[in-house]
């Protein structure tokens, strides 16, 4: 008997919202990486690589939800409501999560690594 | 807390039993999740997730708002739940789960990526989808 692959895939959104209908934070599914498919070398990495984005990402989604939440009646920046622009790369990934646990980042929407990258290749020029 | 989200083993005999013309029923519910929550697929409908199952504050089980097929990849692949819960008064809400007619079967259970802190008058709307993916 052959075999077919598939199966139930689950996908949710949830919006937090107060009385008034403001929003306090909204929270999308992140789904797992695929099992690697195959054993070479680049299925392993990608695989590797997928499951190293997944953490990341696990790992910033309960950080922003959190932050939105412990800060409902104050303004912070949209992105950390809405979760909209959302880290897609590692490094996008990366530098997010130091950016959420950085207060002056945070208020003054500012990324850390950037402005140190920045500030590294002035003296550079210098 | 992680956030996960799974279906689960007694939902896929549900969706059998059903599909075999058995003594099952549809996606109908929905209710509201507190305490530590981790989606498993062996998970039952008296311990959704290793949470409490809430009922109270407006979170307990309910029928859903609207539950309908939709298309994701080909046309009606999808089940997908709508609903809105409002607060009644404080409450931890750490995911939901999805259950059938007959109240004893949960479908699906997702867990928030960290607990919402209702107020009262709140508002949670959830948008919960469930794919039967394509094989080959």
């Amino acid at each position: 008997m052959l075999e077919t692959t598939g199966g139930l895939k689950i996908m949710w959104g949830a919006d937090h919202k107060d009385g008034a209908g403001n929003l306090i934070v909204r929270q999308v599914s992140l789904q797992p990486p695929l099992a690697p498919a195959c054993l070479k070398l680049d299925c392993l990495s990608r695989y590797l690589r997928d499951a190293l984005l997944y953490a990341l990402l696990g790992n910033y989604e309960e950080r922003r939800v959190a932050y939105a939440e412990e800060n409902r009646h104050k303004k912070i920046l949209d992105r950390y409501r809405t979760g909209e622009f959302f880290p897609e790369t590692i490094w996008q990934a990366i530098h997010a999560n130091i950016k959420l646990t950085c207060p002056v980042c945070r208020k003054y929407n500012v990324d850390p690594l950037r402005r140190l990258s920045w500030r590294k290749r002035k003296n550079q020029q210098i | 807390m992680a956030q996960t989200q799974k279906p689960t083993n007694l939902g896929y005999g549900e969706i059998g039993r059903f599909m075999a013309g058995e003594a099952a029923t549809c996606v109908k519910s929905i209710v509201g999740l507190t305490g530590a929550c981790t989606a498993a697929e062996a998970s039952t409908f008296a311990n959704p997730g290793g949470a409490t199952k809430l009922a109270a504050n407006g979170f307990s089980l309910v029928n859903a708002d609207t539950v309908a097929s939709v298309q994701t990849t080909v046309t009606d692949d999808t089940v997908q739940v709508d609903h809105v819960f409002t607060a009644s008064g404080t409450q931890s809400v750490t995911g939901f789960a999805i259950e059938n007619d007959d109240d004893d079967v949960v479908f699906m259970e997702c867990c928030f990526a960290t607990a919402l802190a209702m107020e009262t008058s709140d508002t949670l709307t959830i948008e919960a989808k469930m794919q039967f993916k394509l094989g080959s």
